[in-house]
């Protein structure tokens, strides 16, 4: 495998972890500070049943989502009630991450390899089928802010009180925006088990949480394609500077303090790159409906 | 009179913490009433509406509604017809105005009475429509305090309550948005309950008026029997 087509696909990886992660961070506010611990249960989930059951790679993946958004609710339940700060659930969030963390590590060793991981899974996650779900993801996300839900969080954001005066059911709406986004992350997590073919635990620790809220806060709150082009730009910036050795930690520091100093609401914040979209689409019209008139 | 009061509450008492802010207050209010709450700065008036949209939890007393007791949470009382219209009016600065008022009909199922809604929501204030796809940020006061009202008549309340609706808002648009709230009462029957510190103009516009100070209502009647009231002229309304 080229080394590009590597970089490529860990961009699709993360484009489809920071989808869900506009959807709670960008669109609802909240910030988790913990959000690889959905993808790691995403992860040893589909590696699992790939591994020991021989399940379908696509269907591991959405079983992977659907584990981490039901994983989703332990923490969503007691942390979104009421009245509780966003900054609860932040705090929460960062111990549910390492929690789960831990307990990967060390509840049933024979099956997930505790803290030596799992390891001998199958390279099912290729360039192509990584492009196709992170657009799907792109897709959905757009789908998700475009409709009432969407509107409904941008409207929370705004005025949490006013909007429950008029009968939003705040805990439902959050919660529902939280599982949205653990499902993404569960899948993302499917794809980079079948990726590295190795998984241990640790990889899914503060540093993955802290990229991910990285690229949303850096690509711009109520944005996909913002956040989604900035996770891109992040995952390649570090390979791409690699001849810069350790330096290139400090570039990556001093570009996100630009940016938060110049724009701190983010790159593309309520913004869209639509440009290249529109003009795509123009083009698959015009290949797809001129009539091909041949001499 | 046989006929049940739309909203009672009775030996109502709300504290701060420590802090009592509603001392034991009673009111009736029937079906399609226009009622004014007025009241110099800190006489408790917001914490009264806060109370009864349950936006604020009430420590004794009890507050009906059509009969009922209220729901527990403080989104389930729109879906009952109880709509606050907020002081600063707290409007989505990051929707457009049509979003704006889509959110309003969260609780309304029906796409058609949505539409309906919406339309005569348009009617009723043209300026909205004309703005339709701005932001809600970018709104002037008076626009936003229209659509502020327009977001609560999307849910189609049985009881709206207004308050503080004339704040920071130029003289001409405080007539016309009064003159808006008289419309929406006499055409829709909705029943409302404004808050006001400026007594001249709510004891104008409402049928009856409540008086209320540090947390008591002190007075109450026809508020053209309290226009007329030595006392509420000196201590509201300025006149010596």
């Amino acid at each position: 495998m080229g080394y590009l087509e590597g970089i490529s696909i860990s961009i699709c990886i993360n484009i489809v972890c920071v989808c869900g992660i506009a959807i709670l961070t960008g669109y609802m506010g909240l910030f988790s500070m913990g959000h690889a611990c959905f993808l790691c249960l995403g992860a040893y989930t589909s590696a699992c049943l790939t591994k020991y059951l021989g399940v379908n790679y696509f269907l591991s993946l959405l079983a992977g989502g659907a584990v981490a958004a039901t994983g989703s609710v332990v923490i969503g339940i007691p942390t979104l009630r009421g009245k509780i700060s966003g900054d609860c659930f932040t705090i929460a969030t960062l111990g549910f991450g390492e929690a789960v963390r831990i307990l990967m590590a060390n509840i049933g060793v024979n099956i997930f390899g505790g803290a030596t991981g799992l390891s001998g899974l199958e390279h099912f996650t290729d360039l192509k089928s990584s492009v196709v779900i992170a657009v799907l993801a792109i897709l959905l996300t757009r789908n998700y802010a475009k409709s009432q839900h969407g509107k409904i969080a941008l409207a929370i954001r705004d005025y949490a009180d006013a909007s429950e005066l008029l009968g939003v059911n705040i805990f439902r709406e959050k919660l529902k925006a939280l599982m949205i986004s653990a499902f993404f992350c569960g899948v993302g997590g499917g794809m980079m088990a079948h990726y590295y073919v190795y998984i241990v635990p640790n990889i899914f620790g503060n540093t993955m949480s802290n990229n991910l809220l990285t690229s949303v806060v850096l690509g711009g709150v109520a944005s996909i394609t913002g956040p989604a082009t900035a996770t891109g730009m992040l995952t390649a910036m570090p390979e791409a500077f690699r001849f810069l050795d350790n330096w290139r930690l400090s570039i990556y520091g001093l570009t996100l303090l630009i940016i938060m100093r110049v724009r701190p609401e983010g790159l593309f914040a309520y913004k869209e790159i639509t440009a290249p979209f529109t003009a795509l689409s123009r083009w698959i019209k015009t290949k797809l409906f001129k009539p091909t008139v041949k001499a | 009179m046989a006929e049940s009061p739309l909203l009672a509450v009775k030996d109502l008492e709300v504290f701060y913490g420590g802090i009592q802010a509603i001392h034991g207050i009673s009111l009736e209010i029937k079906k399609g009433e226009m009622v004014a709450v007025i009241g110099a700065n800190g006489a408790g008036k917001s914490t009264l509406l806060n109370t009864i949209a349950g936006d604020k939890s009430y420590q004794k007393g009890s507050i009906t509604f059509e009969g009922e007791p209220l729901p527990g949470r403080a989104y389930q009382f729109a879906e009952k017809g109880i709509c606050l219209v907020p002081e600063g009016r707290r409007i989505f600065v990051n929707l457009t105005v049509y979003d704006n008022l889509l959110v309003g009909a969260y609780t309304v199922r029906k796409k058609e009475k949505i539409k309906e809604r919406l339309e005569e929501v348009y009617d009723l204030f043209p300026r909205l429509k004309e703005r339709e796809k701005q932001m809600g940020g970018t709104l002037s006061g008076g626009e936003q305090q229209m659509l502020a009202v327009g977001r609560a008549m999307m849910a189609g309340p049985k009881l709206m309550m207004l308050d503080e609706p004339s704040m920071g808002l130029a003289p001409v648009i405080i007539d016309e948005m009064f003159d808006k709230f008289k419309k929406i009462n006499s055409k829709y029957g909705t029943t409302m309950i404004i808050v006001e510190q400026n007594a001249q103009l709510a004891l104008d516009t409402a049928n009856r008026a409540y008086v209320m100070s540090v947390g008591k209502f002190i007075m109450e009647g026809d508020s053209q029997e309290l226009i007329h009231d030595p006392k509420v002229q000196e201590a509201y309304l300025g006149f010596k």
